[in-house]
């Protein structure tokens, strides 16, 4: 039986792989290497700021560059959306609320700048 | 507790699963929300479902969507999840005394269930009750609680996301989902410092190939959290 694939093709198969694999390892790898392998305290220690760090750096490039390069216009509206949802998921302390209200932004921004 | 001592290995692991349901609750809009920018990001539901079960890391899953969208090669895709699934690596280490001497394939099998809240869990569980019998059943009852209700949102996402017009641009509430994770970090003053810069230094490199910007970005905010911490902690001194 053959399954229609998305435009990703067999490339996102390897990715799926790749990740799972890498996630794997940074999970199990210390169980399974216990003992022969000890991280040192100061890695440990850096090691904490590797989410916050990779997360700011995808977001904020998408909301200041969707395009490629840096666009602080009107007619990038994903800058001020993503603001707003930031703003508002801090203000109320929810994810949900941060991303309806992004969402909301976004669309209310492109239908004022159509004129609408 | 008392189910622990009663039930042996099987309380344990119950034990474990009703723990988990509190926090695993919070965890089902964000859960959905992967599902829907997953299928948002053009991937078929058959693959949005390989994809949240196989890797099973929600963050790292919604943090590589946009990068798919952007046509960005699979290694920088893969180097991204892995910086971002970095924490595990201080969790899975902050487990080994419980487990040291347990099985080969029982740490296979508990590696594939560290996650952000069945850790968290079971380091307050064992901090009450060091001595506690079956804990690697406890462990895995709270872990496959957390993967059935995760598995379980991401699916309904994905089922609700195969429904929404493309012109919803639900692609971009992946973006914003990363944004709201943040929120939590940001509280902390070493770890504003790790996202300023590495914002930063990501937007000064997006002309960089293959989205190294990127990778520039997380490994300066790393250095950056660490410097920042090491600061704080003189001031305070």
């Amino acid at each position: 039986m053959m399954l229609e694939g998305s435009a990703y093709g067999w490339t996102l198969w390897v990715v799926i792989a790749g990740m799972a694999l890498v996630t794997y390892f940074n999970r199990a790898g210390p169980l399974i290497f216990s003992g022969r392998f000890v991280l040192p305290p100061s890695w440990q220690a850096a090691l904490k700021y590797a989410p916050a760090s990779a997360l700011a750096a995808i977001a904020i490039p998408e909301l200041f560059a969707p395009a490629g390069s840096i666009d602080l216009s009107l007619g990038n509206p994903r800058l001020y959306a993503g603001f707003i949802g930031l703003a508002v998921a801090a203000l109320l302390r929810s994810t949900l609320g941060g991303i309806a209200a992004g969402m909301l932004a976004l669309h209310a921004l492109q239908l004022a700048r159509q004129g609408f | 507790m008392s189910a622990v001592v009663a039930g042996g290995a099987r309380g344990a692991y119950l034990a474990g699963m009703s723990a988990a349901v509190p926090f695993v609750i919070g965890t089902v809009p964000f859960g959905v929300v992967t599902g829907i920018a997953t299928k948002a990001a053009g991937l078929t539901p058959l693959e949005a479902a390989a994809m949240t079960i196989i890797v099973f890391a929600g963050t790292a899953q919604i943090a590589a969507l946009p990068l798919l969208v952007a046509g960005v090669p699979a290694t920088i895709v893969i180097l991204t999840a892995f910086i971002i699934n970095l924490r595990f690596l201080i969790y899975g280490a902050s487990v080994v005394p419980y487990f040291r001497h347990m099985p080969l394939r029982w740490k296979l099998l508990l590696g594939y269930f560290v996650t952000d809240t069945g850790f968290a869990l079971f380091m307050r569980r064992v901090a009450d009750d060091p001595a506690m019998p079956h804990r690697h059943w406890f462990f895995l009852g709270a872990g496959n609680m957390v993967a059935v209700i995760w598995v379980a949102s991401a699916v309904l996402g994905i089922v609700a996301g195969a429904q929404v017009p493309k012109a919803w641009q639900l692609e971009f509430a992946a973006t914003l989902g990363i944004l709201a994770l943040l929120v939590p970090f940001l509280r902390d003053r070493a770890e504003f410092v790790a996202a300023i810069v590495a914002s930063t230094v990501a937007l000064a490199a997006t002309g960089l190939p293959m989205k190294l910007g990127l990778v520039c970005g997380a490994l300066a905010g790393i250095a950056a959290g660490a410097l920042a911490e090491r600061a704080l902690a003189q001031g305070r001194r």
